[in-house]
């Protein structure tokens, strides 16, 4: 007797359809085994069924038991098959005909209930994606599929409860909930204490998608004025919170569904696979899982330089691949960096009130660290000095912009990016390319002529001169300009690199 | 590294009477020295050093520029001793200024430091200036060979001038030496708000003498030349009031963007935008993230 029972395996953030084969003979010694490159966990469902079933009294078979996870040549991890494989058992000995379109997913405890595991939400979009009509969970995980409209979902509390379920032949569904929805109240900056200067740069970087460099010493705001930045960023689109999901539940990362962008800051000492992802069988590395989100490098100097190396080809490219011997894994990487740095190892070469204990020489190679094709990426560049203490009491000068406006101003060039990138594949200005930069960017003969002056007196590279100009062209989005003008490009160069000026 | 050309290295033993005589007059000078170039009788007759820190700031370049200003024309030879900053700067004005330089190395007379200051070598030794050393050979530099050199340039002239000096600078040393060996020692006042300040208060308040033009040191020499009185033509301020707002705001200590928007309350994006323009027409310089009036 065979029957086969449709269900999912996750190779990276991509899921799989799995055909669960259940073999029950009459012939040979009674046994139960599973095969197709099944884990441990798997492996252990053995146990966990015969008692399951047991408890629950339903008769487990003595006779020789076969589970094959086809296709047998890919790794299934994960202890979901319980689900799939009590119900091609239950099918067989109880003679019930499964339903079509249906898939089937979930752990099952030794009583014979059962438990929500990881991976809910990428397997009810898989089942949506893929036109089943319904999909068999443990009924304590209906909150994890969130936002998937257009499917079924079939609480299942026991392996009793199934076999019910199975001889009526009748499956109330319930809808996967709605996204809740959230205020979208600007964040407060003036939590962070004077900084006009990095304020702007935090603007700029929000408004338009550009990377961000702070350099300066210790306990100037760097790590406080990243987490603020967080609040900054737009709210996730569908299709940005699907990705986002869809990342998290694949690869075993959080139980809870993602509602805001997500926020990583690895510390330094994370190794090279921890960063960008890795190992026999490849797990997504925290550029993945600041995917549409912001991944913060606080200390940028204490990573090893291969490491930072190795951001290089994602930051351009927008994901990671990894090749192993039966797989290419390709995990997304869509995301806006944001680094902190001393100006040297002491902290405070350049400082006023602090004499730098570093000689020119440590200053130097600090720095030379620092520089490289990684900071190239890096459209912003801002130093945040010390504050006086005074300014930490005072109102906020009136050179500050107001918070409203600073919000305002923000959301507005994102609605004239949203519309100028309709048909583009990048959504941002950080995000253009050089090759499309004149047709998204295009200058007035005078701003090309400004431009080209000031290449030359501060020796701008090619990349920077690029960078000025998508600069120029969020600054100008923020002040409601349709056109770059001379004072955007001003502006602009001012947020170049300048580390040590010899 | 020149692979042709390679100067001759001469000795200069202290019973040469071509031998700096000055420099005889302090405990323990050195017997030989080293040196490359062309060396002329009357060169070590009337020698100032200028010392000063690595990291030298826009402002000691503008010292020196107005020193040399009082230099130029006479016969007074430059000492230093070749490390970047100040004693390159000063070796450099010298030479432009047409004036004799004596660079005193740390390390063995035929060792290059690297390849960036060969050039600064061949100039000094093409215009009659000297490459000196007490380490023969090509010897790398040593922590101990700084000390024994900086009592050289203290013992050679009659005259130190300190430009810039932080709290640990090696031109504190020199200062040292120079008084042990009764010479005379100028330092030029810097900000007491700056780090990069701090040798030089320290110094004024012991033995040095404030000084802030060249006249005065040129007068321990007795030279006879024409002082040309040369007015500082001051740039016009801009027509844009907002640019003349930052320019009468900007202190000789250098401000930052942030401390410059609070102080003239212009916003930062406007504010950016100025600074480049007058980057750009040179009225104002930038420096380790703080911005200069020119």
């Amino acid at each position: 007797m065979l029957v086969k029972v449709k269900s999912v395996c996750f190779l990276g953030v991509d899921v799989h359809e799995v055909d669960v084969e259940v073999h029950v003979s009459a012939r040979g010694l009674p046994t139960f085994e599973i095969i197709g490159l099944a884990d441990r966990a798997i492996s252990e469902s053995k146990l966990r069924l015969r008692s399951a079933l047991q408890v629950s009294a339903i008769h487990f078979p003595q006779k020789k038991l076969v589970v094959n996870l086809a296709p047998a040549d890919l790794h299934k991890i994960g202890s979901f098959y319980d689900l799939p494989i009590a119900a091609g058992i239950i099918s067989i000995t109880q003679d019930l005909e499964l339903p079509g379109d249906s898939l089937f997913f979930g752990e099952v405890s030794l009583d014979g209930s059962l438990r929500s595991t990881n991976g809910i939400f990428s397997t009810v979009l898989f089942a949506k994606e893929h036109g089943y009509k319904r999909v068999f969970l443990p009924s304590t995980s209906l909150e994890d599929s969130v936002g998937i409209s257009d499917i079924d979902i079939i609480e299942v509390s026991s392996l009793s409860q199934l076999t019910v379920l199975l001889k009526q032949k009748t499956f109330v569904p319930r809808r996967p909930a709605n996204k809740p929805l959230f205020d979208t109240r600007p964040p407060d900056i003036s939590e962070l204490k004077g900084q006009p200067l990095l304020k702007r740069a935090l603007q700029i970087s929000a408004a338009g998608g550009h990377n961000l460099l702070m350099v300066g010493p210790p306990g100037t705001g760097k790590t406080m004025s990243a987490r603020l930045f967080a609040d900054l960023l737009a709210p996730l689109s569908e299709e940005e919170f699907v990705e986002v999901n869809k990342i998290y539940s694949s690869c075993g990362r959080s139980a809870d569904i993602i509602y805001k962008r997500p926020f990583r800051m690895p510390h330094h000492t994370t190794t090279l696979s921890g960063l960008i992802g890795g190992g026999n069988i490849p797990v997504p590395g925290e550029i993945t899982l600041a995917h549409r989100g912001v991944l913060f490098l606080d200390e940028l100097s204490e990573f090893k330089t291969e490491t930072l190396e190795s951001l290089r080809q994602p930051l351009e490219d927008g994901y990671i691949k990894m090749s192993r011997a039966r797989w290419t894994y390709t995990f997304p990487s869509k995301f806006l960096l944001i680094a902190a740095s001393n100006p040297c190892p002491c902290g405070y070469y350049g400082s006023s009130s602090h004499v730098c204990k570093c000689s020119m020489h440590m200053v130097h190679a600090y720095q030379r660290k620092l520089s490289g094709p990684l900071l190239d990426r890096i459209d912003l560049h801002v130093n945040v000095p010390e504050v006086e203490t005074s300014a930490l009491d005072n109102l906020p000068s009136p050179s500050i912009t107001s918070s409203d406006i600073y919000w305002d101003q923000i959301l507005f060039a994102r609605a004239v990016q949203h519309a100028r990138f309709k048909d583009a594949s990048f959504m941002n200005n950080g995000s253009i390319d050089p090759r499309h930069i004149f047709s998204y960017c295009p200058l007035s003969k005078e701003a090309s002529l400004f431009l080209k002056k000031c290449s030359k007196q501060f020796s701008l590279s090619a990349r920077s001169y690029y960078k000025v100009i998508k600069l120029s062209r969020t600054i100008a989005d923020l002040s409601h300009c349709k056109d770059i003008h001379v004072d955007h490009l001003s502006e602009a160069v001012q947020y170049r690199t300048k580390l040590l000026s010899v | 590294m020149h692979l042709f050309d390679s100067p001759i290295v001469r000795e200069l033993l202290y019973s040469d009477p071509l031998y700096p005589q000055l420099l005889k007059g302090i405990p323990s000078f050195p017997k030989t020295l080293y040196y490359l170039g062309k060396l002329r009788g009357n060169l070590f007759n009337k020698c100032l050093s200028i010392v000063g820190s690595r990291d030298m700031s826009p402002y000691a370049t503008r010292v020196l520029d107005l020193f040399f200003e009082d230099l130029t024309g006479t016969d007074i030879t430059i000492v230093s001793g070749f490390m970047c900053g100040v004693d390159q700067y000063a070796h450099t004005l010298a030479l432009r200024n047409g004036l004799s330089t004596v660079a005193v190395l740390p390390y063995g007379v035929e060792h290059v430091a690297d390849a960036a200051t060969c050039g600064l070598r061949d100039s000094i030794l093409s215009s009659n200036g000297l490459v000196l050393s007490e380490y023969a050979g090509a010897d790398p530099p040593r922590k101990w060979m700084f000390h024994k050199r900086n009592r050289i340039v203290a013992g050679i002239s009659s005259c130190v001038l300190v430009v810039e000096a932080g709290a640990n600078s090696g031109s504190l040393i020199t200062a040292d030496y120079a008084y042990k060996f009764s010479r005379k020692v100028y330092a030029v006042p810097g900000n007491i708000f700056d780090p990069g300040s701090k040798g030089i208060t320290q110094i004024l308040s012991s033995f040095a003498k404030a000084v802030d033009c060249g006249w005065e040191i040129v007068n321990n020499y007795s030279v006879t030349r024409d002082r040309s009185d040369t007015i500082k033509t001051t740039l016009a301020h801009s027509a844009d009031p907002v640019n003349a707002r930052i320019l009468s705001s900007l202190t000789i200590s250098g401000m930052r963007v942030d401390e410059l928007s609070a102080l003239t309350s212009i916003e930062i994006p406007v504010l950016n935008s100025k600074l480049t323009q007058l980057q750009l027409q040179g009225f104002v310089k930038e420096w380790r993230g703080k911005f200069y009036a020119c």
